[in-house]
């Protein structure tokens, strides 16, 4: 069953279109690696899924009941933000309707508890997020998409400024959540997020679905012309 | 200080109206601080004394007008970026000025003496009248309950507007929320520090607590308490120095802005020094 379906979706920033003809669809609970050239618009596609942009043409169908989860590519916000770890992932668990004197019950601390040691950082829920490493951060990111107990994790580029040893155990994270969750990850890693995913899809403002992420590494190192 | 404030009606008012400010000062300077609109509200507590000065024309209450006119520069400071190509900095810039220059020629127009504008301009706690303070009340509740309202949704929406939207939260009605509390809390500000310096009771209050604390709630309990002190302690030593209170508080605040990164600033140093000789 999909769990996310695009057609024939275009979107354009004033006269520059982004993305166009962009059809694929992700099954549930598999990982699709999103891949391309800087600037053709992969990150567009994620914030389409994510509803942050409005396609001008075509369809951004989510299957009914599935709730998604938004892992950003930069930290859209003020580090200096007076927050800790556990403030900042408990705040994932808020619904989505605006409550009048909504208050945070023993079910959204045991899901922001539960987030939290899931991508390792037990221990660390009093530290300010100003504070935490880049790799923290991600992780705690992570976590926030997490405790809101999204269905389908959508990542922009979740490796980005990290040193080889925090990508890969982040993708460890990423590993162990695969069987439970939909994944679909923009990266520029492509070895790590390649071998990891089920499926691909390479963005240069058309698209182009591989079922076997393999094929599209290989076409990708003999440099092979891939959206005509 | 405390004889007088018993003794004498005009004290009690300004304490009242001090305490009433610090509540405002306390909520809205971290929306301010947080959604770095300290400017906006800068334009918007100017763009207040177009309607002051409509009030002195037309003969209506001009406090009224005020709150009219920065309510209404702030909802479109709010919505008009969003549709159009002009930048929120530059609408801020406009109206900042536009105001001004409206309460100036309202003013004129006015028959009659040109009254004193030095309290609405730079405040005058010493004068808040019993009716003012009533206003001032019940624009605090209006800004207290606004901000109670949705709080949890509020603080995601401060930290972090894209990953609310993302979720589904109408962000929209927060920002709308945000839009208004702003200038009806500019508005209770006016009469303690006056138009031009509540960007001071705004930012300071709330900047000096974030060097404190790292969370939100006890930012804003912080914030509040840091106000009611420094507004307190402006009032008391304009009332002994005979200097005005408006002037007081926002030396003051800056005062105790920069006493408090330095002091902060050794701290940190000597935390790291200390854990640099344990290790």
């Amino acid at each position: 069953m999909d769990s996310i379906a695009l057609r024939d979706v275009r979107f354009c920033y004033g006269d520059v279109c982004a993305v166009d003809n962009i059809t694929f669809s992700v099954k549930d609970r598999s990982f699709a690696a999103i891949v391309g050239p800087n600037g053709g618009g992969k990150s567009t596609i994620i914030k389409l899924i994510a509803g942050l942009l409005k396609p001008d043409k075509g369809t951004v169908q989510i299957n009914a009941g599935r709730k998604v989860g938004y892992v950003p590519q930069t930290v859209g916000f003020d580090r200096s933000f007076p927050a800790t770890v556990y403030d900042f992932i408990l705040m994932g668990t808020l619904p989505s309707a605006l409550m009048p004197f909504f208050r945070y019950g023993r079910e959204h601390h045991e899901r922001a508890a539960g987030a939290m040691n899931r991508v390792g950082l037990a221990g660390m829920g009093t530290r300010s997020i100003e504070q935490l490493s880049s790799g923290q951060l991600k992780k705690t990111l992570i976590a926030r998409a997490l405790a809101s107990s999204a269905d389908i994790l959508l990542m922009d580029e979740p490796d980005e400024s990290l040193d080889m040893q925090s990508a890969r155990s982040l993708y460890e994270i990423l590993g162990s959540l695969k069987c439970e969750k939909t994944i679909i990850a923009v990266s520029h890693r492509m070895d790590d997020v390649l071998d990891m995913a089920d499926c691909a899809v390479y963005v240069e403002h058309g698209a182009r679905c591989f079922e076997n992420p393999g094929e599209l590494k290989s076409m990708l190192m003999n440099n092979k012309r891939l959206i005509p | 200080m405390i004889d007088a404030i018993l003794q004498y009606t005009f004290m009690k008012n300004a304490v009242a109206a001090a305490l009433l400010s610090s509540v405002v000062a306390g909520i809205i300077g971290v929306i301010a601080v947080e959604k770095r609109l300290s400017s906006m509200a800068g334009g918007i507590a100017h763009a207040a004394f177009g309607g002051i000065g409509l009030g002195y024309l037309l003969g209506f209450e001009p406090i009224w007008g005020g709150l009219t006119f920065a309510t209404a520069s702030s909802v479109l400071i709010g919505k008009l970026p969003q549709n159009s190509k002009l930048n929120a900095d530059t609408l801020t810039g406009i109206l900042w000025s536009l105001g001004m220059a409206l309460g100036i020629l309202f003013i004129s127009l006015a028959p009659g003496y040109m009254p004193d504008m030095s309290s609405y301009l730079f405040g005058d706690i010493l004068s808040v009248s019993t009716s003012s303070l009533m206003y001032m009340t019940a624009f605090t509740c209006v800004v207290v309950l606004l901000f109670l309202l949705f709080l949890n949704h509020f603080t995601l929406y401060l930290l972090d507007e894209q990953y609310a939207s993302s979720q589904g939260i109408h962000t929209g009605v927060l920002r709308l929320i945000t839009y208004i509390i702003i200038p009806v809390g500019i508005i209770v500000m006016t009469n303690v520090v006056g138009i031009i310096l509540t960007i001071a009771l705004m930012t300071v209050p709330a900047s000096l607590s974030k060097l404190l604390f790292k969370s939100i709630g006890k930012v804003v309990i912080s914030s509040v308490i840091v106000s009611a002190l420094l507004s307190l302690g402006g009032i008391a030593i304009s009332y002994y120095v005979e200097i005005p209170s408006g002037a007081c508080i926002v030396m003051l605040c800056a005062a105790s802005y920069f006493l408090a990164l330095f002091l902060k600033k050794i701290l940190t140093k000597a935390i790291h020094k200390a854990r640099g000789h344990r290790e």
